[in-house]
């Protein structure tokens, strides 16, 4: 784990390096480099055949700055991307960005913590990524949450200002989140309601899987771009697919058979949760294919429904235990809507997965990869 | 090899049918792979990533059954574990690489000659011939060192 950290936060001379010659300095093959590329691939939905390409990129581009910010949160998103530390190949990731301020795990404090966050702004003017965490109140002129005598919204005007992009981590900075429940005390928005003049990926997700988060990073590192999003702000490499489409246990939907309660027949035999209160109906995001944990099962698998929690007001939609066709909050509609479409269920998904694939590649403009004849130098 | 992280409802999670429905996409590219090979060796890989589907712990073993087991097992110890190996059809092979606590990462089909991932790459080749240049300065250094120390006995 100190490693770990001590990866993350780079030192100058490091970041002078490219990655190729900072990692060859350490003995890091290029195998390394493809073995992550590859599983960047994976998770984008990109052709895996373009982790060569990624892999090129990559050892050519220097360390990223990384400004993290936390406000009105639980922490819970810093958690789950720390949680994605101990598997080897995940580690990477932190080898390829510079962490210059993050109050949760950085070692300095007070002013001197500023201080490291000034001088990163400086230093790498306009170029780089700030990552949100948690809501902004906005009511009493923020005085809600505050941090060395600033309010966040002070401190994300400011840092927001000279950013290449900002990517609003969970659903909190998304979309407000919990904080901003019904009756929303403290007048809490997302990110998005207060900066308007740069480009926001809302990552939401309460909190969003490890491999989201990363991937994300890792995309916009590798290929310099913003992976094309949906109308909310969303990579749809990974909210791009709904949660009920892509769950396996919806051939038992199509059948009509449903569990009733969590320790009936049905239940036991792994039958559909839609009479279980399951919103996979009219939630977008990755937990029926990249899972959680490294891919060992999602919620839907350990047998609770859906909570929706990467949608926009999701705590305020009823209970998480009415089904989705009772009429609760005007969603009843929606979700028939939704449930409706897409009855061709999951033999399509490796045509979904390829038109998918396809439009992500047209939104970043991937080179695809030439074939090379074997033995030929491929410059 | 490793085996795959079991789930939570082993019993319960159902063949979808996905694994069959695989096989098809799978001979297209080896059809491919054979007709562009016909023209001289080219390096072309296609990959088809089974975490990116919907598929059960169940469906993959069920996969990997019908591809069987062929000729080559390899291990790749960077960054991980990998496993590499032919199935039973000469051209189509599993690529899986765990992380830590035997997870796997990516779970790939790579129908190739050869899998890129154990190719050398041109640049670690470059550092290899700097690498065995110095170590042969060395040895040679050494050998003439203890030449003049016999010399002087
Ligand atoms: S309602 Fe929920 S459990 Fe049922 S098929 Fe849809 S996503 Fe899966």
């Amino acid at each position: 784990m100190a490693k770990l950290f001590k990866n993350m936060f780079a030192t100058s001379e490091s970041t002078a390096l490219t990655l190729g010659e900072e990692l060859a300095q350490k003995g890091v093959s290029r195998r390394q480099i493809l073995k992550f590329s590859s599983y960047v691939a994976a998770l984008m939905a990109l052709p895996a055949s373009y982790s060569t390409a990624i892999a090129e990129s990559l050892s050519k581009a220097r360390r990223q700055s990384v400004i993290w910010l936390s406000f009105q949160e639980c922490t819970g998103c810093t958690e789950s991307i720390t949680r994605s530390f101990s598997p080897s190949l995940e580690d990477l990731i932190f080898d390829f960005i510079s962490l210059d301020y993050s109050e949760a795990l950085m070692n300095v404090s007070g002013s001197a913590a500023e201080a490291a966050r000034k001088q990163a702004m400086e230093e790498n003017k306009g170029k780089y990524i700030v990552v949100v965490e948690g809501s902004i109140p906005l009511d009493k002129d923020g005085i809600y949450s505050v941090s060395g005598g600033h309010t966040n919204l002070d401190v994300l005007k400011e840092v927001a200002k000279d950013a290449m992009a900002i990517i609003s981590m969970g659903t909190c900075a998304s979309f407000g989140g919990i904080p901003a429940a019904h009756p929303n005390p403290t007048g809490a928005v997302g990110v998005h309601e207060i900066i308007k003049d740069k480009p926001i990926i809302n990552v939401p997700g309460c909190p969003p899987i490890p491999e989201v988060m990363t991937g994300t990073i890792a995309f916009l590192l590798s290929l310099g771009k913003i992976p094309e999003l949906d109308h909310l702000g969303r990579p749809k490499a990974f909210y791009g697919d709904n949660i009920h489409d892509r769950c396996y246990r919806r051939p038992f939907y199509e059948r009509g058979e449903f569990a009733n309660s969590f320790d009936d027949e049905g239940a036991r035999k792994g039958y559909c949760l839609f009479n279980l209160g399951c919103k996979g109906p009219v939630t977008y995001n990755a937990c029926a294919t990249i899972k959680w944990n490294g891919g060992v099962s999602f919620p839907i698998q350990s047998g609770h429904g859906c909570l929706g929690c990467s949608e926009p007001g999701f705590w305020d939609k009823g209970s998480f235990y009415s089904p989705l066709s009772t009429p609760t909050s005007g969603l009843g509609k929606a979700a028939m809507g939704a449930a409706a479409v897409g009855t061709a269920g999951a033999v399509v998904a490796s045509l979904v997965q390829r038109k998918r694939r396809e439009n992500i590649l047209k939104a970043a403009a991937v080179p695809k990869p030439t074939e090379t004849k074997l033995g030929a130098d491929d410059e | 090899m490793t085996k795959a992280p079991s789930s939570c409802h082993e019993n319960d999670v159902p063949l979808t049918g996905l694994s069959i429905a695989l096989l098809p996409e799978i001979i297209a590219h080896l059809q491919d792979l054979a007709e562009k090979l016909k023209k001289g060796p080219v390096f072309a890989q296609e990959i088809i990533s089974l975490r990116g589907l919907p598929m059960t712990r169940e469906d993959i073993e069920d996969l990997d059954k019908h591809l069987g087991h062929g000729e080559v097992n390899a291990k790749v110890e960077v960054a991980g574990n990998s496993d590499v190996w032919e199935t039973s059809y000469s051209g189509v092979w599993r690529v899986r690489h765990f992380g830590t606590d035997d997870r796997i990462l990516v779970d790939d089909i790579v129908i190739a000659v050869i899998p890129e991932i154990l190719m050398a790459h041109k640049d670690d080749i470059s550092a290899s011939v700097l690498r065995m240049n110095d170590t042969i300065l060395n040895l040679q250094q050494d050998g003439i060192a203890s030449n003049q120390t016999k010399s002087l006995d």
